[in-house]
């Protein structure tokens, strides 16, 4: 084996300039094919934990039913023993309660629907840092009795901080949702929807005017690692019986879950078609490595040397050209997405003005993650033992006494 | 004692369309011991004959047997091994491995039959000291002249202890000096050691050390001179 290992490791250096090309060829893409994957899956990840932060959370607990027409009937009771439930799930971090309802917004003469959320200011803002969203006045207390209003809505309306908002509204089991609020803080989203409609009001206030007391639409979870997900849901679902429907924020949000496999479909055709004309390259080198040794292969197995074993050598060598590209383009690699990691590229103009609307970041970040290496290493390997097909099947045609001619 | 028995040995190429009678009915003991020439005209049927007694062409018809095996029955895998542990191959143009040093071609088929490293370290550093090459041992082919290769060859050819070296015009390539060098190894060898020695050329050269010229003209032999 040693001695096969040897002459393999030295056959590929036999033609060091092809060697080196078919090694370039693939150390560039699979360096390329790294970066666009990193890159997809570092903007999902984006979009994935904007969307989880500001409106889903990873998980959600609903009471039973809640999700299919989002009544204000089929609240769940935010009870102590219910939390204790759910923080012993191993993973789970933090709890968000949420009540969220439809209510009609007035100031004045003006009305206009608006969505209104009742929320734990103190854990919001350890989650997702609401009152960076914050344009103006202050942020929400629990035991305030004001609440936040979007810019966009507060300017239809024509009212401002200090000003008096009224709320109309239906409550708990058909009890009237009716209030009038101080406006003690403006929020600002760039997404043009939530910036008209969206009213922030503390938790225990927002239970009072929809006398729900204890009472939550959901609890929105946070958690360690998103690698985690299912394995939280189904320990949740499990533990909390046929009361409570866990959701992940992809069945919360399908439409986004929809829009990266369609997006990741299309880069993994392009990376499907880049290394499909790869694949040619190093099929030709080995094709060559092959063909230009025709006549050893006859003088090898002349002197005794078995098939399998010649099928052997061009495995390894196959497989070391391979392994060469592979480590060298990984280990380049790693520092060049690390980079753009931490330093994502940032958009501008209208590609960052749309982003901004749908209340992303304009940037495109990379992501530095084991299964996307891994995945372009498997590929390359993959490539390299179907480019052997050839050179196999050359040495089980060889006929001894015409490779010698 | 005779090693190779050949009988009524024929070969056909193109049997369907346009045959061609390479061999006709050879019949051929060659025993231990012997230093023999197969010499012929090109297209005499010499290099056929020598490749149906090494086993890397199988005959129309007849049989092939060496130490009593009969080796045209011999599947392909076995006839590989059978080469690999009984004859030894030097090639016209010495085929040495390009990559790798003197001394590991020497010891490659060795590696082949799974020898223990330091019985193949022995042999070859006998094999190498026998062909005047000891002190090259670490030098590539490349390194090496056209005598020098065809030297290394021949200690290839013996290090699995072969029954028989085969050598197809080992002295086509080589100059005088180089020939006369080949030729006294390969002798001395086969003197000193009774290692028997088959050629085929068309070297005069190599035919004038023969102490049997067997001579093949259009598949059959004309003439088995046992010289002096």
């Amino acid at each position: 084996m040693k001695t096969l290992l040897t002459l393999a490791w030295r056959n590929i250096w036999r033609n060091k300039r092809r060697t080196i090309i078919s090694i370039s060829s693939v150390f560039f893409s699979v360096i390329l094919a790294l970066f666009m994957r990193s890159m997809q899956e570092g903007s999902y990840a984006m979009m994935i934990d904007t969307s989880v932060r500001f409106y889903a959370g990873y998980v959600q607990v609903q009471d039973k039913g809640y999700w299919e027409n989002k009544s204000i009937n089929r609240l769940l009771q935010d009870s102590n023993e219910l939390r204790k439930q759910i923080l012993s799930v191993d993973g789970v971090q933090s709890i968000m309660p949420r009540f969220e309802n439809g209510a009609l917004a007035a100031a004045g003469n003006i009305t206009r629907g608006a969505m209104l959320i009742g929320i734990d200011p103190d854990a919001e803002e350890q989650f997702n840092g609401l009152s960076g969203k914050l344009s103006s006045g202050d942020y929400l207390k629990n035991e305030d009795q004001s609440v936040m209003v979007a810019e966009g809505l507060a300017e239809y309306l024509e009212i401002g901080l200090g000003d008096t908002i009224v709320l109309i509204g239906q409550g708990y089991r058909g009890n009237s949702a009716t209030g009038k609020y101080a406006i003690s803080g403006m929020v600002k989203y760039p997404n043009p929807i939530m910036n008209r409609s969206l009213i922030y009001m503390p938790l225990p206030l927002a239970q009072e005017l929809n006398s729900a007391p204890e009472h939550a639409t959901a609890l929105a979870l946070d958690i360690e690692s998103a690698e985690q997900l299912n394995d939280i849901k189904m320990e949740l679902a499990a533990k909390l019986g046929d009361e409570f429907d866990v959701m992940t924020w992809s069945e919360l949000q399908p439409e986004l879950e929809q829009i990266i496999e369609s997006d990741r479909g299309g880069g993994i055709i392009t990376i499907g078609i880049l290394y499909t004309i790869i694949a040619f390259g190093i099929f030709g080198t080995m094709m060559m490595m092959a063909m230009e040794r025709r006549r050893e292969c006859g003088v090898l197995v002349a002197i005794g040397m078995d098939k399998w074993k010649l099928n052997l050598l061009f495995m390894m060598e196959s497989l070391m050209i391979g392994l060469v590209s592979v480590v060298i383009a990984l280990l380049a690699g790693l520092p060049l997405v690390y980079w753009f990691q931490e330093n994502p590229i940032r958009l501008s103009g209208d590609i960052a003005t749309s982003m901004e609307v749908m209340g992303i970041e304009p940037i495109i970040p990379t992501i530095v993650r084991g299964d996307i290496f891994l995945t372009q290493g498997w590929i390359v390997m993959i490539v390299f033992l179907v480019a052997l097909w050839y050179p196999l099947y050359m040495v089980r045609k060889l006929k001894v006494v015409e490779a010698l001619r | 004692m005779s090693i190779i028995s050949i009988k009524n040995l024929s070969k056909t190429y193109n049997p369907d369309t346009i045959p061609v009678h390479a061999l006709r009915g050879v019949d051929l003991t060659i025993d231990a011991g012997e230093f023999t020439a197969i010499v012929g005209p090109s297209g005499s049927g010499k290099t056929t004959l020598l490749n149906m007694i090494g086993g890397i062409d199988s005959p129309t018809t007849g049989e092939v047997i060496i130490d009593r095996q009969n080796i045209t029955a011999l599947s392909a895998g076995e006839l590989i091994r059978f080469r690999r542990d009984h004859i030894g191959f030097v090639f016209q143009d010495y085929s040495l491995l390009p990559v790798l040093t003197a001394r590991e071609n020497v010891e490659f088929v060795m590696q082949l039959q799974g020898k223990a490293q330091s019985e193949c370290d022995q042999r070859v550093d006998e094999l190498l000291t026998a062909v005047g090459l000891r002190e090259r041992d670490n030098e590539r082919p490349g390194k090496l002249s056209g005598g020098q290769q065809q030297r290394v060859a021949v200690a290839r050819a013996l290090a699995p202890k072969p029954r028989f070296v085969l050598a197809d015009e080992p002295t086509a390539n080589l100059d005088s000096r180089s020939t006369s060098d080949l030729l006294d190894i390969m002798n001395r060898l086969n003197q000193d050691e009774g290692i028997t020695f088959i050629f085929s050329t068309h070297d005069q050269r190599v035919i004038d050390r023969a102490r049997r010229v067997v001579v093949v003209e259009d598949g059959v032999i004309k003439e088995d001179t046992v010289v002096a």
